[in-house]
């Protein structure tokens, strides 16, 4: 297996709603590593999204640890976790959520801004990175002038620019058609083995399960089956 | 900068909200701004009636004098103290003054009296005396046995121009002085109270009649501007390095008419509250609204990495951003407001009376108070209630605000 990235250890969440608990993940423990283009699966309702959000940081586990690129992100609080993840994890949302006053290039080079990259590097590798995700030409445009799958290759262009650990993908392609899916996915996994990001996954899609090089599936928060294909 | 820019662009985000935030500050501004113009003009403009129809902008008198009135408590030497007064910067004329209080007697009626020795050429340059005579004329400026009484003096005395009232007080030896003076004039015309007991008369004539030759009562001080009257105090102190002298503001000569008007203006500052209170309600409402639809927004934000401190700046900076928009309208409509008002002003039906002047019309002033205040007023109440919405959306948790629409 390749160098370590993520390992979520023995990891439980429940949330409690009044009375009602729902037991979302249950000591769950999982490795991811370096340059993996991962796909977490299962029905809804069994983990996944919960666990990608740990894993980022979004969530706070109940019991259990997380860790990314060596460093315990479940303990973060605050401006070090916003740092953390400004700075190792890329995100791509279902719903694009690019900001809708930034154009797009704005929108690429928005974590480099809050990381303090200068005018002359962030101008370079946002003209790069348009190049991958073939924007070129549309920087000056905002996100409600392109299409839905115009607008999640600037949320992939944007997780990627900063070149991050690893991009979490919450059922990236739920939004777009399937050819439009199809495509994206393909850039992705292409930009995987170029410059050997890491890639992990949310999904329903089978496109998805068919690209990815792993597949976890999760079912009642737990990991049920765990197979790796080239 | 990044985040200055994504709050300015928010501002056209929901252009008719922003419109409809952006005119009510603006409008709250353009009221306070007209608001505060008015009470300035409106004092302004009592307080130069005030003080150029009688008490001038300073006093001059001898120690103890205000406090306790008394023929005795003199200025010997008022030629040399008001020549040196009126070398002084801001001053534009000084007048001395004798009183004595006394009896007065026409025909069958007695009444008691304030004896005013003034001199006619100074007074005429210094306050608006000459120009309040109502009929007859003023006194003359060589020394006669003439007077000129207030309206109040001429019903109670049943006295008109022509006639001889006869005038008994204390001279200064101790002796009883007493003469008949005929009436040259009647004053109280226009606006200012001059009461049922004032009677002038020319100051040798006064100073004759009382045995003070070349004594003084006071010396009134008028300037070019009234607001210089504190600083002005201190540069007569200095000047006539007499300990024996006392030197008033008119704000101390007239305390209780300060008093009354300090108290007014205090009270207006209940109506700016309320105003203040009205728009910190809105801003706070389109702030909270920001807040529930953007909190999607703000979780991506953070989730991106943005640190809550960013999340804070950027709902305060739109804020200000807004109303630093909405103030720059306020001002400058407020401005010509004022303008308007305090070169055409609006005229009342009927005049209203205030501290025994009566106003025709409604006046404002152009103050830099009138520019800051309502700036200073609007910005901060905007900002101040974004604080807590802003701290609310830094406080979102990213994986819950993602969840929400």
């Amino acid at each position: 297996m390749s160098e370590e990235l993520i390992k979520a250890d023995e990891v439980s969440k429940i949330y409690r709603t009044g009375d009602i608990e729902v037991q979302a993940l249950h000591a769950l423990s999982l490795v991811i590593g370096k340059g993996e283009f991962t796909a977490i699966a299962g029905p809804s309702g069994s983990g996944k999204t919960t666990l990608l959000n740990i894993m980022s940081g979004l969530d706070i586990p109940t019991t259990g640890r997380a860790f990314l690129s060596g460093r315990q992100i479940s303990g973060m609080r605050g401006s070090e976790l916003s740092d953390f993840r400004r700075d190792h994890i890329g995100f791509i949302f279902q719903s694009y959520n690019l900001i809708p006053v930034l154009t797009v290039k704005e929108n690429i080079e928005y974590i480099m801004l809050l990381q303090g990259v200068s005018d002359k590097e962030r101008s370079s590798r946002v003209a790069a990175i348009l190049k991958d995700v073939e924007l070129e030409g549309m920087e000056s445009r905002i996100p409600n002038q392109l299409s839905g799958g115009q607008q999640q290759r600037v949320a992939v262009a944007r997780a990627m620019v900063t070149e991050p650990d690893i991009i979490l993908a919450d059922e990236p392609t739920a939004n777009l058609d399937s050819s439009t899916g199809a495509a994206l996915l393909d850039m992705m996994r292409e930009l995987n083995e170029r410059k050997n990001m890491t890639f992990l996954f949310s999904t329903h899609d089978t496109m998805i399960m068919e690209r990815a090089k792993r597949l976890v599936m999760l079912k009642d928060g737990q990991v049920a089956r765990d197979e790796t294909r080239e | 900068m990044i985040i200055s820019k994504i709050a300015f662009r928010n501002i056209f985000r929901h252009k008719r909200r922003s419109a409809l935030t952006a005119t009510m500050m603006a409008g709250g501004c353009f009221l306070f701004a007209i608001f505060i113009g008015m009470i300035d003009g409106s004092y302004d403009n009592l307080i130069e009636m005030f003080t150029r129809d009688r008490t001038g902008h300073i006093q001059v008198h001898s120690k103890g004098y205000l406090d306790k009135p008394s023929i005795y408590k003199t200025i010997d030497e008022p030629e040399s103290a008001g020549d040196t007064i009126k070398t002084l910067d801001h001053v534009l004329s000084w007048a001395p003054r004798v009183y004595t209080p006394a009896l007065a007697f026409a025909g069958k009626k007695t009444t008691g009296i304030k004896v005013t020795g003034i001199d006619p050429e100074r007074e005429g340059m210094t306050t608006r005396l000459k120009n309040k005579i109502d009929r007859g004329r003023f006194i003359s400026e060589t020394p006669r046995n003439e007077i000129v009484i207030s309206k109040g003096l001429s019903g109670n005395l049943k006295a008109g121009i022509g006639d001889e009232i006869a005038i008994i007080a204390q001279g200064v030896d101790g002796s009883i002085a007493n003469d008949l003076f005929t009436v040259s004039g009647i004053t109280g015309k226009g606006s200012g109270s001059f009461g049922s007991s004032v009677c002038y008369m020319h100051i040798k004539t006064a100073q004759e009649f009382l045995g003070l030759p070349g004594s003084v009562h006071e010396i009134a001080v008028v300037l070019t501007d009234h607001a210089r009257t504190d600083g002005t105090v201190g540069l007569i102190k200095n000047a006539l390095k007499d300990l024996s002298l006392d030197v008033e503001p008119w704000q101390d000569v007239e305390s209780q008419f300060y008093r009354a008007m300090k108290a007014d203006i205090k009270g207006n500052r209940y109506a700016i509250m309320v105003f203040t209170i009205i728009i910190a309600v809105g801003v706070l409402n389109t702030v909270l609204m920001i807040i529930l639809e953007r909190t999607r927004e703000f979780g991506v934000m953070k989730a991106l990495g943005t640190r809550p401190f960013q999340i804070f700046m950027l709902i305060l900076l739109e804020t200000a951003f807004l109303s630093v928009f909405s103030i720059i309208i306020g001002i400058i409509t407020g401005i010509l407001a004022n303008w308007y008002l305090a070169v055409y002003g609006i005229a009342f039906s009927t005049p209203i009376e205030y501290g025994g002047y009566f106003f025709d019309r409604l006046t404002a002033k152009i103050t830099l108070k009138s520019l800051v205040m309502p700036a200073v007023i609007i910005f901060g109440t905007a900002v101040f209630v974004s604080v807590w919405p802003a701290l609310r959306a830094a406080r979102i948790v990213p994986v819950k605000a993602i969840r929400s629409n």
